[in-house]
């Protein structure tokens, strides 16, 4: 809340959580009253929620359809008791109680995990117990891979134990939301010692002790992302197992390894497995069906002296497991497994903050969120002579109120702040303090003028820009005079047009931009363009990204907001032109001038690479070496170069080209410093000349400001 | 449509103020005072790093700070309690752990004693045990050895944040970022404020050397003793320093004539910013080869050229303080000394004081010898302390939890030489009355620097920030 006012209200709301603010009109219960509107998110502060909401777009007829005939198929497969129904329970009741008698019992040797790789940047731990144990990073999906070297012999199955720990959520089978797991694929592989590739092993069948409906065990072994086998686990927090048995015993010698895929790869983000453990058998016969214990105690009892409980275990297994329904189960599973297919084609993920009810705010006496005072109901400060206009109060309601047309502040604080983006300074100096301690605008006319020319527009930003851009004031030369340096030393009367260093982001922008090598892509995850080594060795990380992983191929060349943020080891190029860190909200950033800066646009191979794209760029003209410095030049200035730019900067080429000429050792050097891959066909001699041009235009002070 | 000259004459500041019933004399002398000590942004950046006259006069003007990272076991080393050497392995009274937090271990455990023998040396009859090796002794006269400083943090990361900026969480401006502000920098063609590291990483990243809200002139610059000391100083494989000068030479040119036609004092800045980071491409390399330095300082130092070792490191913070640097942070880790094979007692903190002491009481006495130890303030110290309890099983691989009070010492800046202050009680448990905490140390740090630490402001989000928060006194007790 702090943020949202200090944008759009520039209000210094924080000064209020733990007295009344000491010059602003804010009260400390009127803090606590807008708190009340944001008190409802569903944020745990030790994690386990997902940020991500799956949204149905598709054609809801469509999907309507799609539920009826699952619906159809389902009564089919589950059918209601009826005699017939009845008498075919009471057969296999008793071919299963033979079964039961004549089962094989079955050896299991527990697997010793040799390598545990995971897809997501989870780190999978071995446990004493030789289970494997999911810790740290917490990503919507992930997949295992598991490499062992068992037991020598012929086995015949694999079994896998999902086991519950108490650091899963209500200590069942994941950290996810619920606890619940979807494991969508299991796949083993073997890889003898003197094969080159590892050979798929076929699973002729999967049986589980249990599994949750709509999703068996089958769904685990069918090839398809979309169907998987979970096992209840936000209802059941219980360990469980699946075993599945191989087509034909796989051979093991010395050095054969296993190599075992656990994937998660359904539109359940967070449902994967916490914890589990694997192990072989040798036996020669394995169940194809599972029995648990409770089913086998119930079927012993007589079935008129079950009680509900056991009765409908019994039937549950009967009409999950009988051969007669088989077709109508297949059929049934089969149109889940499209339904689920054409919903997950038809969604979209998004971000999103879950708002909860919500929970009851009070004041807090002197901050102190231990010492509650007075229950406040959500409201907004008077000092701004605006009350809610609607009855409901949460945070569309805010919303609206901060963009009411009778909100005072709103408008002037976004347009002062554009006008601070484009002048580099704001109208009111201190644009995220428009209360009494906070700066006087220096054009308090214009600053109302634009205010509501902005309202009046219906809050255009396009059209709120234009009019700046398009003014006299805004096109004026930024050439500035020792009587205008004398009247006006800041630039605050406007009487010369803007001139300033532009920012972190966009200095790397620019220099892509002129060297021809700036991606145009939008959108995506973060990227990371290079950094020096070590930049995180004085950084203490449990988990997750441990090493700066440098991005490749297109992403190198992104823009610089693309760049992926880690707070407390900022990039240094951020770093050096200013970035803010991020640990609070900041209005307006700093504008520094110095040595390291100077370092980093020289020397920094980023920028360095930028140097070689621009000489190339500059080599390909058709013309001479004046034409090339000229469109060089232009290029980085926006301005062609007077006489004696032209001549220094073409006296400066044939002193570099000479240098290198005799030289040819450091023109390999240049050239291997500043390619990833050097070009061929190509003189290199001219080449490295023209980039150490090049890195000295990308230095000009016309070439990183604005104006 | 509403009228919107009705909108935008809402709220004037002259109604604003009639409605507050404020004095706006009140106001106009605050903001005065404001701009006395915290300068306009603008202004700032002219000359941000020029020295500037401290608040009074100082004792010190420069810092050294030795930070030992993860917590050294102070029990062990200089906090030497019979009781607790008695009461060794019994658990540890209830009186005691009612009602606390540890980090990792429970209330129940048992004491562990001082697992090294210690002795009394210098005049002061200061307590060192063993394991800080013959190094430390050496300089118990010269030395201000401090108990029982606290802090209410228990995690490392809070803790550090804690003792460098003041507040537990990030986003304010460091120790070394505070004093550059305050002080400008001495150094022609040195940052102002240098952090170097060596042993195994920190725990609070940049933050503990960062600027915060403060321009970003005054962080700390962390001079890396592989690879490259400073980032992007050197100049790419393929130009030489000759070529790299021409370039300048010309990039100047071009710059000038860009001054020549719009006139933007920022160009002359831009050139003078070129013009050191040139010099600094001489001046940093140049400090950092400690090769010219005589036999016998390596030898006081226990110095190993060309590796990356904390004595290396307490060297250059001597050549660095000598040619005006106002403050150096060394870090060193890792000394989280919990117990088990990677970092416990009886094995780790052997190693990591061989690491450490020599080159820490070589610095002080270096100093001493060069006449620089009276204005230059030297502190040893972490971001808290280890538990008189064990963690672990008692055996050769035992360790102890972070726990609240610790010690640190300082020397030279100032403070009394062959001096002891503060202490905690018969187990090593709690502080006594009277000992610093993590704020007092702070604001006695300024103070040697002849900084008011109240008055050393800046404003930022619409109120006055200082590096003690609204906390600390200095205490005057430890004052030479």
């Amino acid at each position: 809340m702090d943020t949202t006012f200090t944008v759009w209200l520039a209000a210094t709301l924080g000064c209020a959580q733990c007295h009344n603010h000491k010059y602003d009109e804010f009260s400390q219960r009127e803090y606590y009253q807008i708190y009340a509107f944001f008190n409802n998110t569903t944020e745990r502060a030790t994690g386990g929620e997902s940020e991500t909401l799956s949204l149905f777009l598709g054609d809801e007829c469509e999907l309507e359809r799609h539920k009826s005939e699952v619906e159809r198929l389902r009564a089919m497969a589950e059918p209601a008791d009826n005699s017939e129904v009845f008498a075919a329970q009471q057969k296999w009741e008793v071919e299963t109680r033979e079964a039961i008698t004549n089962e094989p019992s079955v050896t299991w040797l527990t697997l010793d995990p040799d390598r545990l790789i995971s897809s997501a940047a989870t780190t999978l731990r071995k446990q004493a117990d030789l289970s494997v144990r999911a810790t740290g990073a917490n990503p919507d999906f992930d997949n295992y891979t598991i490499v062992a070297d068992p037991p020598t012999g012929k086995l015949t199955a694999i079994r896998l134990e999902l086991l519950t720990h108490r650091s899963h959520t209500n200590g069942s089978h994941s950290r996810g939301e619920n606890g619940n797991t979807v494991l969508t694929e299991f796949e083993v592989f073997v890889n003898d010692s003197d094969a080159d590739t590892a050979t798929k092993v076929e699973i002729s069948g999967a049986v589980a002790d249990h599994s949750q409906e709509g999703h068996p065990i089958g769904g685990a072994i069918d090839g398809n992302t979309t169907s998987g086998w979970s096992a209840e686990g936000h209802i059941r927090r219980e360990n469980c197992s699946a075993l599945f048995t191989f087509a034909s015993p796989v051979e093991v010698k010395r050095g054969t390894s296993l190599i075992v895929n656990l994937k998660h790869e359904s539109r359940y983000p967070r449902h994967v497995i916490g914890r589990f453990r694997l192990s072989v058998t040798e036996s020669a016969e394995v169940p194809t069906l599972f029995r648990p214990p409770e089913l086998r105690a119930a079927l012993a009892v007589d079935p008129a002296r079950r009680n509900p409980h056991q009765r409908k275990l019994v039937r549950k297994h009967f009409i999950a497991t009988t051969p007669q329904l088989a077709a109508a189960r297949a059929e049934y599973q089969k149109a889940r497994q499209e339904m689920d297919e054409f919903t997950k084609e038809n969604s979209t993920t998004t971000m999103v903050m879950h708002e909860g009810p919500a929970r009851s705010t009070h004041v807090l006496t002197r901050g102190d969120f231990l010492t509650k005072g007075d229950e406040v109901q959500p409201d907004v400060p008077k000092v701004y002579g605006l009350s809610l206009q609607e009855e409901q109060r949460n945070r569309l309601t805010l919303a609206r109120w901060i963009v009411h047309p009778d909100q005072p502040l709103t408008a002037r604080v976004t347009v002062n702040r554009i006008w601070e983006v484009m002048f580099g300074q704001a109208i009111v100096n201190t644009s995220e303090d428009f209360g009494v301690q906070g700066d006087l605008p220096t054009h308090p006319q214009l600053l109302d003028w634009l205010a509501a020319d902005f309202v009046q527009s219906k809050w255009n930003f396009k059209g709120l820009l234009n009019t700046i851009v398009m003014s006299a004031t805004y096109q004026q030369s930024s050439a500035t005079t020792l009587k205008k340096l004398h009247h006006d030393r800041y630039n605050k009367l406007l009487t010369r047009g803007p001139r300033f260093r532009v920012e972190a982001e966009m200095v790397r922008d620019l220099t892509l931009e002129i060297a021809g090598m700036l991606s145009p892509k939008i959108g995506g995850p973060s990227v990371y363009p290079p950094q020096p080594d070590s930049i995180w060795e004085s950084l203490f990380i449990e988990a997750g990204l441990k090493e700066w992983p440098a991005s490749t191929g297109e992403d190198r060349y992104r823009r610089g907001i693309y760049t992926y943020y880690k707070r407390t080891a900022l990039h240094p190029m951020l770093r050096n032109f200013d970035a803010p860190n991020r640990n609070v909200c900041t209005v307006s950033r700093q504008r520094s001038n110095t040595p390291l800066a100077a370092l980093n646009t020289m020397n920094d191979p980023a920028f360095l690479e930028a140097a070689a794209g621009l000489a190339q760029r500059m080599m390909r003209i058709d013309g001479q070496t004046p034409d090339r410095v000229t469109y060089g030049f232009r290029l980085c200035a926006s301005r062609p170069p007077t006489s004696i730019e032209q001549t220094v900067l073409q006296e400066f080429f044939e002193n570099a080209l000479a240098r290198y000429k005799a030289n040819p050792q450091q023109v390999d050097n240049l050239i291997n410093s500043a390619f990833l891959t050097p070009p061929s066909q190509v003189d290199n001699v001219h080449l490295a000349a023209w980039i150490v041009v090049a890195n000295t235009l990308l230095n000009m002070d016309a070439t990183l400001t604005k104006g | 449509m509403h009228n919107q000259c009705e909108i935008v004459t809402k709220l004037r500041r002259r109604e604003f103020l009639g409605r507050a019933g404020f004095n706006v004399g009140a106001i106009a002398l605050s903001s005065m005072l404001a701009r006395n000590l915290c300068a306009d942004p603008v202004a700032a950046t002219r000359k941000p790093l020029a020295p500037r006259r401290p608040h009074f006069a100082p004792r010190a003007k420069s810092v050294i700070f030795l930070n030992m990272v993860g917590a050294p076991p102070q029990l062990d080393m200089f906090d030497y309690k019979t009781k607790l050497k008695q009461l060794h392995n019994q658990i540890v009274p209830e009186s005691l752990t009612k009602g606390e937090r540890f980090a990792f271990i429970n209330g129940d455990a048992k004491l562990l004693g001082p697992l090294f023998e210690f002795k009394q040396y210098g005049q002061a009859g200061m307590w060192m045990s063993s394991v800080v090796g013959h190094y430390m002794p050496e300089i118990a006269d010269d030395i201000c050895m401090i108990h029982g400083v606290h802090t209410e943090q228990f995690n490392h990361s809070p803790a550090a944040l804690l003792l460098f900026t003041g507040f537990p969480r990030s986003g304010r401006p460091s120790m070394g970022a505070w004093v550059t502000y305050g002080l400008g920098n001495e150094a022609q063609d040195l940052p102002g404020f240098v952090v170097m590291a060596t042993g195994r990483g920190g725990r609070c990243g940049v933050e503990c050397y960062g600027p915060g809200f403060l321009p970003t002139v005054y962080q700390g610059v962390q001079f890396r003793s592989h690879g490259e000391p400073v980032l992007f100083l050197n100049n790419p494989s393929g130009i030489d320093s000759k070529l790299r000068r021409d370039a300048l030479d010309t990039l100047r040119s071009l710059n000038q004539q860009e001054y020549d036609l719009l006139g933007d004092p920022e160009i002359q800045t831009r050139i003078s910013a070129y013009e050191m980071a040139y010099r600094m491409q001489t001046s940093v390399p140049d400090l950092i080869d400690i090769s010219s330095e005589p036999k016998h300082i390596h030898e006081l130092y226990g110095t190993e050229p060309g590796q990356r070792r904390f004595g290396n490191n307490c060297l250059l913070a001597r050549r660095l303080v000598e040619r005006g640097v106002r403050f150096v942070q060394l870090n060193h880790g890792e000394w989280d000394a919990h117990g088990g094979s990677r970092v416990n007692i009886p094995q780790t903190i052997p190693r990591l004081c061989g690491e450490t002491m020599q080159g820490a009481a070589a610095l002080v006495k270096d100093l001493k010898q060069r006449g620089m130890l009276d204005d230059t303030l030297v502190i040893w110290g972490s971001e808290f302390g280890r538990t008189p309890m064990l963690q672990g099983k008692l055996g050769d691989q035992v360790g102890r939890d972070h726990h609240k009070a610790f010690t640190i010492w300082m020397a030279g800046g100032g403070v009394k030489r062959g001096f002891i202050h503060g202490g905690t009680d018969e187990l090593g448990y709690k502080h006594l009355e009277g000992s610093l905490d993590v704020y007092d140390l702070q604001a006695t740090v300024l103070h040697l620097l002849g900084l008011d630490h109240e008055r050393l402001t800046y404003k930022f989000q619409g109120r006055q920030y200082r590096l003690t928060d609204v906390h600390g006194k200095v205490v005057r007790d430890i004052l030479g």
